[in-house]
């Protein structure tokens, strides 16, 4: 088989094991029968799926493997199993298997190593205890891989007619002539089960007179009792006579069931009656071609005669013809018009090779920049149709910059349903009772960012549950439930995403931090700190609060690694705490690593962007607003008050000569003040000037200026200068901190009061 | 501008002796010599973008064909005094390895002059000289028609751990 | 020869004796047929007598019951006095026990 094909393969199961992943552990949640069989359901469907796929490139390990697990999802549809925990662990433990198997089915060769050989061997140990006896259960089902069809065991009872097929008969005149006897299907059917039942027609035998006694006019309505055999089988035995004779065979009433769920398991797509029908085993190919050209003829007559008359549906000549019943054919139609909304709802999905999709990204990076250059060398010319052409352009350009960025997001409840594997096997671990909420699965998120948000997300959970939610005995002994909560929650705020992981549980103590800061020489004695700056401290290398360190965890290596993770994606990671109420770690991250909106302005000589989504409005820093005291460093911005500070003072920058302020045209000292919002903070930097609008291409730092604070980037502005862009929630912290400090109105140490 | 970088007459390596090959320019009075394995590009002196907070021997961001890049002033990194802006000022661009990843930045000279190929068992180790120059910049010293060649060591001189300590540095704020 | 054609089967009037000796299947039917056809007309009681028969097939199934319709039609008498152990086993695999059994008449 191809490498492509069988990568192709390795892609679509490993989608499919994760759908059986999610399944799994939803099984867990449900509480009621009807949704816990419909959970079974989609289980079956995935790993028949897979073993479909597997068969098609001859993979007979990861068939023979899927096989047995579909036939206990079997058992348990039927009732004679449970679903508990075990079995939902060992489901679990064969997904994880089936993962190994898939990927070693990518190398040459079907021999396993000894190691996937022993858990393949020991699950399937496992799963015949399920189904039965050790060994017997194991190998009937594997003889019965050969359809894919659903077969009954041999366990049903008979004596009931409708346990039997029906087969219908009506010989061809000249069978007897060309040899053959129909004694001898009949005698063959015997072979094959019990007939149980035959009668014979006689009645298309003609008077004496016109009887050709060589001629056969002989009809048989036979029942069958052979609970091992299905329709294809069947038609088999008449093989030679089929052309010439009329043979219906309508499959046992019991049977209807089974043809039912199995048109319910087919796959979503579009199918005609026909096929559904034939992809169950109700009907055989050689039936539905029958009908379908009975069907054309009946048209050819009905379009002849000019009549308005409908043409039957297949399902309506199938059973007419007495060779599927009615309510199968109910259910062939019930799941086409499923299948129709349900494609109609479904999205309709690509998968895309990352690297392509990445360089797409960059190529448009470059689209950016080359057409703001454009855009500017045209307004030099200053002719009115290039300049709107232009805007045309750049207005194009946008859509198709926000267009591909979106093709790179992701919604983060894949990421989030990880976690519920973890919290599970976790719980179990430590004993305790936790349940796992998740909200705002759907918040996309950039692909890149999602991939490495994994890890320290996982890390955080497994904190929570191991050191935030006390154990069972604990919580009832403070008056809580016995169960903890940790709760998952994405959502956008203000051109970030933020990832919350709150928990019910103990919660921190400030004093047992600063207990343990003091104590590893990270703060000093009597130093003053405010609660924010002591929950910060978890973030510092080499420390735990836990009294033990569990194996979970690991040694304090966690937080500070965490942190340093989140603050490589340019994210902000914060807790809050209440000792017995609980913690909430919140994540900041922004939305995009690519390209912004950005808002360009002017301190000083050079350029600087301000992330747009961060921009609340633009406002004079004026007398006015100052309430007439200069020196302040807030305004009263409609009653409220505004922190700023001069950014020029904050990037530690020479004072400006006084000429470059004064080319402004009315000949005022204006400045402007650029007010922004970060996490329901606001404040305000003043600039010199303000430059509008501008499509940011984010041209990451590199490590040379890795631990530069208040530089997020750069990015090349039209004309080919290097602007900065600023990092607004580093800023916004350092006005507000600084502001907390003092509330005396501070003295500028640089002359920017203009007395004009 | 991009100027070539030209091979002078190679001098036959002694048998036993490896040869390398040095581009020369001169930081104020002295010359100097950076090995050319490193070297990527010499470009002229062009708009460079300041970078706030940063020390002064970072002279801040170029853009080279859509790529950002820093600039280092390498005579204040050196020598401790300030690059003059000449019409013959450049700037190299290297690429210098820290652990696995390769770094591009470039560095102010105020004069680029040739390549010359240098013999190793023609470097000396270099003498402590004057408080202005940190021994551990210096690779050696060779003797070239009688003036004397510093031959600088790229990876301590832009050692990019100290470099990016350049962050902690905070600005004159409040 | 396969049939044996008695008049006066038995001794009584206007019954007529059909013993089938050999085999009764298809490579024997047409002939069959021609002289059962020949005595049809001529009597109006049949008896049939197959413990003779040894090969029997369908060919031969059908022409006991196309015989036996005819004589329905013309509402004739048949009669079925004996059956070879291949004959029962035919008509019981086709179900026809019912319709070919010995002793009941029409």
């Amino acid at each position: 088989m191809s490498d492509e094909g069988l990568q192709i393969f390795a892609d679509e199961a490993e989608d499919l094991l994760s759908l059986a992943e999610q399944a799994l552990l939803n099984l867990d949640d449900l509480n009621n029968i009807t949704d816990t069989l419909e959970g079974i359901d989609d289980l079956f469907r995935t790993f028949h799926t897979i073993k479909g796929a597997a068969g098609l490139f001859g993979l007979n390990t990861i068939v023979d493997f899927t096989h047995i697990v579909e036939s206990v999802l079997v058992k348990i549809r039927e009732g004679a199993l449970t679903v508990d925990d075990e079995m939902v662990s060992l489901f679990l433990s064969s997904r994880d298997h089936l993962e190994k198997l898939v990927e070693h089915s990518l190398q040459e060769g079907e021999v396993l190593d000894p190691d996937l050989k022993q858990n393949d061997e020991s699950l399937l140990n496992k799963f015949s205890v399920y189904l039965g006896d050790s060994s017997g259960a194991i190998l009937t089902e594997k003889n019965k891989l050969t359809t894919g069809q659903l077969e009954l065991s041999d366990e049903d009872d008979d004596g009931v007619i409708n346990e039997n097929w029906h087969i219908s008969l009506r010989f061809g005149l000249n069978t007897l002539r060309n040899g053959m006897e129909p004694a001898s299907f009949i005698s063959y059917l015997n072979n094959i089960g019990e007939v149980k039942h035959v009668t014979t027609i006689s009645d298309a035998i003609p008077v004496w007179a016109e009887f050709d006694s060589e001629s056969c006019y002989l009809g048989f309505e036979l029942e069958l009792f052979a609970p091992s055999t299905n329709k294809e089988a069947l038609e088999e035995v008449f093989e030679f006579v089929q052309d010439d004779c009329k043979i219906c065979i309508l499959p046992p009433h019991s049977h209807i069931d089974s043809y039912i769920k199995l048109i319910e398991d087919l796959p979503e797509e579009q199918m005609r009656i026909g096929d559904i029908l034939v992809a169950c085993g109700a009907l055989t190919t050689h039936e539905k071609d029958n009908i379908l050209s009975t069907q054309d003829k009946i048209t050819d007559q009905v379009t002849a005669s000019g009549a308005e008359q409908k043409v039957p549906p297949l399902g309506k000549i199938a059973v007419g013809q007495q060779v599927v019943q009615q309510a199968v054919v109910d259910a062939a139609i019930k799941k086409q018009s499923v299948i129709k909304q349900q494609q109609g709802n479904a999205q309709q999905t690509i998968r895309v090779n990352a690297l392509k999709l990445e360089s797409l990204v960059n190529l448009v990076g470059e689209l950016v920049i080359g057409s703001a250059n454009s855009e500017l060398n045209a307004r030099r010319l200053g002719d009115s149709d290039l300049n709107e052409a232009m805007g045309n352009l750049l207005r194009l350009v946008e859509e198709v910059r926000d267009t591909a960025l979106g093709l790179r997001m992701v919604q983060i409840g894949e990421t989030f349903n990880r976690f519920k594997r973890v919290v599970r096997e976790v719980s179990r671990d430590t004993g305790k009772d936790i349940e796992l909420r998740i909200s705002g699965a759907e918040t996309e998120l950039d692909k890149t960012l999602i991939e490495k948000i994994g890890d320290p997300l996982m890390h955080l959970v497994r904190n929570a549950i191991d050191h935030g939610i006390e154990s069972p005995k604990h919580r009832l002994a403070a008056g809580k439930s016995a169960k903890g909560v940790v709760n998952l929650d994405a959502f956008h705020d203000s051109g970030s995403i933020v990832i919350q992981i709150s928990d019910d549980g103990g919660g921190l103590s400030k004093e047992k931090i600063i207990t343990k800061a003091l104590d590893k020489g990270l703060i000093q004695e009597n130093q003053q700190l405010s609660d924010q700056e002591i929950y910060r401290l978890i973030f510092e290398a080499g420390f735990s609060t836990a009294e033990t360190v569990s194996n979970i965890s690991g040694r304090g290596v966690g937080m500070d690694v965490v942190r340093k993770n989140i603050e490589s994606l340019r994210g902000q990671v914060e807790l809050k705490s209440a000792v017995g109420k609980g913690s909430t770690i919140s994540i900041r991250l922004p939305l995009t690593l690519a390209i912004i909106d950005g808002f360009q302005v002017r301190v000083g000589d050079a350029h600087y962007i301000v992330p747009l989504d961060m921009v609340e409005e633009c406002i004079e820093l004026n007398d006015a607003l100052h309430g007439g005291d200069e020196r302040a460093n807030y305004v009263n911005l409609r009653g409220e008050i505004l922190p700023f500070m001069h950014l020029k003072e904050m990037f530690g920058m020479h004072p400006v000569a006084t000429e470059i302020v004064q080319t402004n045209k009315n000949d005022e000292c204006r400045e402007n003040i650029v007010v922004v919002r970060f996490a329901g903070k606001k404040a305000g930097f003043v600039v010199d000037e303000l430059l509008g609008e501008n499509q940011t291409v984010i041209k990451p730092l590199g490590k040379v200026f890795q631990n530069l604070k208040g530089i997020s980037g750069t990015t090349i502005l039209g004309s080919g200068e290097v602007a900065m862009i600023i990092d607004i929630p580093e800023m916004v912290n350092r006005v507000i901190d600084s502001g907390q400090n003092s509330f005396i109105p501070q003295q500028h140490s640089k002359n920017l009061n203009c007395n004009f | 501008m991009v100027q070539q970088l030209e091979n002078d007459k190679g001098l036959d390596a002694s048998f036993s002796a490896e040869v390398a090959q040095y581009l020369t320019f001169i930081l104020g009075n002295k010359v100097y010599g950076l090995d050319i394995l490193n070297i990527k590009e010499i470009i002229e002196y062009g708009e460079v973008t300041e970078v706030p907070m940063t020390p002064d021997f970072v002279s801040g961001l170029i853009n080279i064909r859509d790529s950002v890049l820093p600039v280092i002033d390498l005579s204040k990194r050196f020598t401790g005094e300030s690059s003059r802006h000449t019409k013959r000022t450049s700037i190299i661009i290297l690429d210098v390895k820290n652990e696995d990843l390769s770094i591009e930045l470039g560095v102010t000279v105020d004069m680029v002059n040739e390549v010359l190929d240098i013999n190793t068992n023609e470097i000396e180790p270099a003498p402590a000289l004057g408080n202005n120059i940190q021994t551990n910049f210096i690779k050696g010293m060779a003797k070239v028609d009688g003036a004397l060649l510093i031959l600088m060591d790229i990876k301590n001189v832009l050692s990019v751990d100290e470099i990016s300590q350049v962050g902690s540095v905070q600005g004159a704020a409040s | 020869m396969a049939l044996r054609i008695e008049q006066d089967f038995k001794s009584t009037e206007g019954l007529c004796g059909f013993i089938f000796d050999e085999d009764l299947t298809i490579y024997e039917v047409e002939t069959l047929k021609k002289n059962v056809s020949n005595e049809l007309d001529k009597y109006s009681q049949f008896e049939i007598d197959l413990a003779g028969v040894e090969e029997v097939d369908s060919a031969g199934i059908q022409l006991l019951l196309a015989f036996k319709a005819e004589l329905m039609r013309q509402k004739k008498e048949f009669n079925l006095s004996a059956m070879s152990h291949s004959v029962t086993k035919l008509v019981n695999d086709f179900g026809l026990s019912g319709e070919l059994n010995i002793g009941d008449s029409l």
